[in-house]
């Protein structure tokens, strides 16, 4: 008996100090491991700049300070992600705002979405204009093998979706389906969440005077 | 309100299966879809400690997140869903002392079945309210059950059939598998 | 040290091959093999989990009691994904953002609880390093070799087999391919294996 609570006591000793141990390490590595934060790079500024024309090539603008990524306050943006976001991928990475030349006042916001676990996520920079309506949509960045993407980033479903989105405020799933005439369910879901959740930053942004 | 719970239920079942779609929880899928009768009996144990565990990680998570320990899930969950199959050991020996030694090994490996896990975090991830939470649980579960009972029977059939050695065991219940997965992603987008 | 274990440690990676003769991890095996560079990013996820995981475990297992044996390893093993986890998040967030959610399930990877148990419990530091190195790459090169398979098939516009439908299908011609080519192997060097 004696025997046996000796060395339960032990295991449950041996279990508590691993335990503690591990949570210590994460703790630490939580501290102290950076969290990646999307930055205005020339990548970026380049689409922007396709977006949005300044006018000049690619890497002036960006070095005379043309767009200026809008800081927001990270734990109000994973509030906001939460509350509006239609499925988990579905987020806003970063809001990037052209200072001058002829768009200046345009808002750009960068976004994910999916519309189906277990698929990569498609992330789309939508550009709007000062009263928060859609002027334009570019894909950043979508793996081209994906389960379910092909078809509509075709050129002209891509285009026809652009015609179709230029100065809404608001979408649905099914109105872009009827106009680009894709036939992937999945990958215009995803699209039509990430458009909806820009449209509704734009919209939350002009609110508040530019912040969340 | 009763459209959500409809699609949690027909993607937990069929749109989504956690076999044929997410392909989660393959390893127990192999390994006890060989009789009809285990494997109904792994699926219901599976259904068990998946909708347990839903509910428990479901209310933790909304401390980790009170806490800011939100880099605490993954070691929190895994703990919570092995102590679960110890409970479900423990009551089984007691109760159904023969469903007990018929899953056998397969009982501790409920652990780390990722079907568990990954429907853990899922509905975390998905931010259900108590109820969805509950109903996903089970139709992932049920889901599971679904494909076992299927491969099962297809299982049966083949131990008569003539298989290239190569193909023997693994292998071909892989492919069968496949097609299986084939037919299921034809109701894919069929309740969007 | 006996030469022998770390011999067999070493060549476990293929003559042993995790994902073909063990059968173990099929669910990120098929899940992730949908592209080379997901298949590779979560590869290596799990090596450097599986690396350090028997590392951790062989250096305790005089130390961690036999009744707490497996929460043990479980905790030690959700110590490391989670670190992993927290890395590529920070450093390589376009590959965060497609294998995100397979992350967390490497904890129940049964290659890594399967090496921490069979092996790792009972070699030394050494043996288990180099175990869980040669188990890695195997895992790696398998699941990579999946991953090109199907992103071939599927840029070939056979959209099936980046589907967990093709997932399936596929493991299963290659694994029947890897037996058929064991078979040969083994009648060849009988007294490798027996060594």
């Amino acid at each position: 008996m004696k025997n046996s609570t000796k060395s339960t006591l032990k295991s449950v000793l041996a279990m508590s100090v691993i335990s503690v141990v591990c949570v210590a390490v994460l703790a630490f590595g939580n501290a102290f491991i950076p969290k990646y934060k999307p930055t205005l790079d020339l990548k970026t500024a380049t689409m922007i700049n396709e977006l949005l024309p300044t006018g000049l090539d690619a890497q002036t603008a960006f070095d005379n300070g043309y767009f200026e990524m809008l800081e927001l306050d990270e734990k109000k943006l994973a509030d906001f992600n939460k509350n509006n976001r239609a499925e988990p991928n579905n987020k806003v990475l970063a809001v990037y705002k052209v200072v001058k030349g002829d768009y200046s006042g345009y808002t750009v916001v960068e976004a994910q979405g999916q519309g189906y676990s277990g698929n990569d996520p498609i992330s789309l920079l939508t550009a709007f204009d000062e009263g928060a309506a859609v002027f334009d949509v570019k894909v950043k960045s979508q793996r081209e093998n994906s389960p379910g993407t092909n078809g509509i980033f075709l050129d002209k479903n891509f285009d026809n979706f652009r015609k179709f989105i230029k100065g809404k405020t608001d979408v649905g799933a099914s109105d872009i389906e009827a106009t680009t005439g894709a036939t992937s369910k999945y990958s215009i879901k995803g699209v039509a969440n990430t458009v909806k959740i820009s449209m509704q930053m734009a919209a939350a942004l002009n609110e508040n005077g530019g912040k969340l | 309100m009763w459209m959500t719970i409809f699609s949690i239920v027909i993607s937990g079942l069929i749109t989504n299966n956690i076999i044929f779609s997410q392909t989660l929880g393959i390893c127990p899928f192999l390994g006890v879809s060989k009789k009809l009768d285990s494997a109904v009996g792994m699926g219901l144990a599976v259904t068990f400690v998946i909708v347990l565990s839903s509910v428990v990680c479901h209310y933790l998570y909304m401390l980790l997140e009170l806490a800011e320990l939100t880099y605490l899930q993954t070691i929190i969950f895994i703990l919570i869903i092995a102590a679960l199959v110890q409970l479900l050991d423990i009551v089984l020996k007691k109760a159904s002392p023969s469903l007990y030694t018929s899953l056998g090994v397969y009982l501790a490996l409920i652990t780390t079945n990722c079907a568990v896990l990954g429907t853990a975090n899922n509905v975390v991830a998905e931010g259900y309210g108590i109820l969805e939470t509950v109903v996903a649980g089970l139709s992932v579960g049920l889901g599971f059950t679904l494909a076992l009972i299927l491969m099962a029977g297809v299982r049966e059939k083949t131990q008569r059939a003539v298989i290239p050695k190569p193909f023997q065991g693994f292998p071909i219940a892989l492919i069968i598998a496949g097609i299986m997965a084939m037919a299921f992603s034809g109701f894919n987008g069929l309740f969007a | 040290m006996n030469g022998k274990t770390l011999r067999n440690a070493a060549l476990g990676g293929i003559l042993n091959n995790p994902v073909f003769v063990l059968v173990l991890g099929m669910c990120p095996t098929i899940a992730q093999s949908n592209s080379i560079i997901n298949a590779f990013g979560l590869g290596c996820a799990t090596a450097v989990v599986l690396v350090f995981s028997n590392i951790a475990i062989s250096l305790l297992r005089k130390v961690i009691p036999d009744k707490v044996r497996l929460p043990a390893y479980i905790v030690i093993i959700a110590t490391f994904v989670t670190i992993v986890q927290m890395v590529i998040s920070g450093f390589l967030p376009e590959l965060y953002a497609s294998i995100s959610s397979f992350i967390p399930l490497i904890v129940v990877n049964c290659i890594i609880l399967g090496r921490a148990e069979s092996f790792a419990s009972k070699n030394s530091v050494l043996a288990s390093a180099v175990d869980g190195l040669s188990m890695g790459i195997g895992f790696i090169l398998s699941i990579t070799l999946l991953g090109a398979i199907r992103q071939g098939l599927g840029a070939m516009g056979l959209s099936l087999f980046v589907q967990p439908a093709g997932g399936f299908i596929v493991l299963g011609f290659v694994m029947a391919l890897f037996n058929c080519l064991m078979g040969i192997f083994k009648n060849r060097h009988k007294t490798l294996m027996e060594a």
